[in-house]
């Protein structure tokens, strides 16, 4: 039941990143930086800290191709490099006590390391003629920004119900 | 130390890269239709998008029907100034396509301008700026078919189907950098038309590269650029935009001018799919020309 639940947060995040978020997007409000919400990510980190790797990274390689098949149009690419950030950044908490200031800046790196690693591949393809520079300055800053804040607004509630997860795993 | 990756680790990670690139193998090769599957993600999706974006749309819409009341009077005015002239232009206009229909009758073939145009609302859109990708919740239920010309509400040219599930279709926008999508386009001017391409979008300038041009047509700012029509599955004349600057390519064999995109491609809340109802084979394309 509570499975259930976490799949269906982790779904209304992903309809919340290419519904609302594009409706209230930069250029709604006038601006001319891009900011992309990756919400599922900042979750998917968040189950990997708090409740459980594996689970992270199964619910990334899900999660990450329904993002390539609904909003790409190329395959498998979100799938990777989601469940492979989630995993990594999510074997920080061997090493870190995760305080709120602490996981802010592992969700902000995990972003960063999710954003180079999809220009990366577009690059590749010919799907990102964005040059570096421009990337840097009105991309990737405003993005930070968006999904730390993110996770600030989430951190508590998420890991409540996480952290009670584990628990109820670990009694059963 | 341990090391970093253990042997089984490395071993997934080997696998799912090998995966990835065959993924993105196959999903970068033109295909005809989608998968099932795929289908049905769109589909699902689909509906649940459609609960999450009217109401953004509708309080976003509120927002902005607040800021227009500031205009509104400016506007009315310009607007009342415009219309002295649109009596005089709309009995011109009926003249002129009374004597081409029956033109057109005598020559017994189909327009290329003529279509049909289903109005369509976006549930979705791309959330990475890479892919330039909108939903719309009309499918082949609809009648929806890969290949169709989308425009504005206004008219003006945004993009095209390239993917159709039962219930929902995806619009690939012009902006979107795929080597794939190209759009075939003309400029019209008093003395001539030349035809192009539309290969690219600079997202710095907001300007549509609008390519091979044959060198020697003259090609200059403020000309109009629309579809060409040669395509076979979009009409002609759907408004791209107005060229802004014109420059020789590389080589020097053709011009690449800069188009700046009528539609304002951040608010597009509903679309037009534009089927055209002329005979599409190549043969009535060429008699009309």
């Amino acid at each position: 039941m509570r499975e259930v639940k976490l799949f269906f947060i982790l779904f209304v995040l992903f309809l919340l990143q290419g519904t609302v978020m594009q409706v209230f997007s930069p250029a709604w409000f006038g601006w001319h930086f891009s900011a992309i919400p990756h919400f599922v990510l900042i979750a998917i980190l968040l189950i990997g800290l708090f409740y459980d790797r594996t689970r992270a990274v199964w619910y990334g390689l899900t999660f990450g191709f329904l993002i390539d098949v609904v909003y790409t149009n190329v395959l498998g690419v979100y799938a990777f490099c989601i469940a492979l950030t989630g995993y990594l950044f999510s074997l920080l908490s061997r090493i870190f006590h995760l305080y709120l200031v602490v996981v802010v800046l592992i969700g902000i790196l995990a972003a960063a390391c999710l954003e180079f690693e999809v220009y990366g591949i577009y690059g590749l393809i010919g799907k990102a003629p964005e040059p570096l520079d421009h990337f840097l300055q009105w991309r990737l800053v405003p993005t930070l920004v968006l999904n730390g804040a993110f996770l600030i607004l989430i951190f508590y509630p998420f890991r409540r119900m996480l952290v009670s997860m584990r628990s109820h795993k670990i009694d059963g | 130390m341990p090391p970093f990756f253990s042997n089984k680790k490395l071993i997934i990670l080997l696998t799912s890269l090998i995966v990835l690139v065959a993924l993105i193998g196959f999903s970068m090769k033109e295909r005809a239709r989608l998968t099932w599957p795929e289908q049905f993600i769109h589909d699902t999706v689909g509906g649940a998008e459609f609960i999450f974006n009217r109401p953004a749309q509708y309080v976003a819409g509120l927002f902005e029907n607040i800021s227009e009341i500031k205009s509104v009077y400016k506007e009315n005015k310009k607007l009342k100034a415009q219309l002295k002239d649109y009596a005089a232009l709309q009995a011109k206009y009926q003249v002129l396509n009374q004597e081409f229909q029956s033109l057109e009758k005598q020559l017994k073939i189909g327009s290329l301008l003529d279509y049909k145009a289903r109005p369509a609302l976006v549930i979705g859109r791309s959330f990475d700026e890479w892919n330039k990708m909108i939903t719309v919740d009309k499918g082949a239920q609809q009648g929806i078919q890969k290949g169709m010309a989308v425009v504005t509400p206004e008219g003006y040219f945004i993009g095209k189907v390239t993917a159709v599930s039962q219930l929902t279709s995806v619009v690939t926008l012009i902006t979107d950098p795929s080597e794939s999508n190209q759009i075939s386009a003309a400029v019209v001017n008093k003395n001539e038309r030349a035809y192009g391409m539309i290969e690219g979008y600079n997202a710095d300038k907001n300007v549509l590269m609008f390519e091979k041009i044959p060198i020697d047509k003259k090609v200059k700012k403020g000309d109009k650029v629309t579809t060409s029509g040669l395509g076979g599955v979009y009409p002609e004349g759907l408004l791209i935009g107005e060229v802004v600057s014109v420059k020789p390519d590389e080589y020097g064999l053709t011009k690449i001018a800069e188009v700046k995109p009528s539609a304002d491609f951040n608010a597009i809340d509903y679309v037009d799919i534009i089927e055209r109802t002329a005979v599409s084979s190549s043969g009535s394309g060429d008699a009309a020309k």
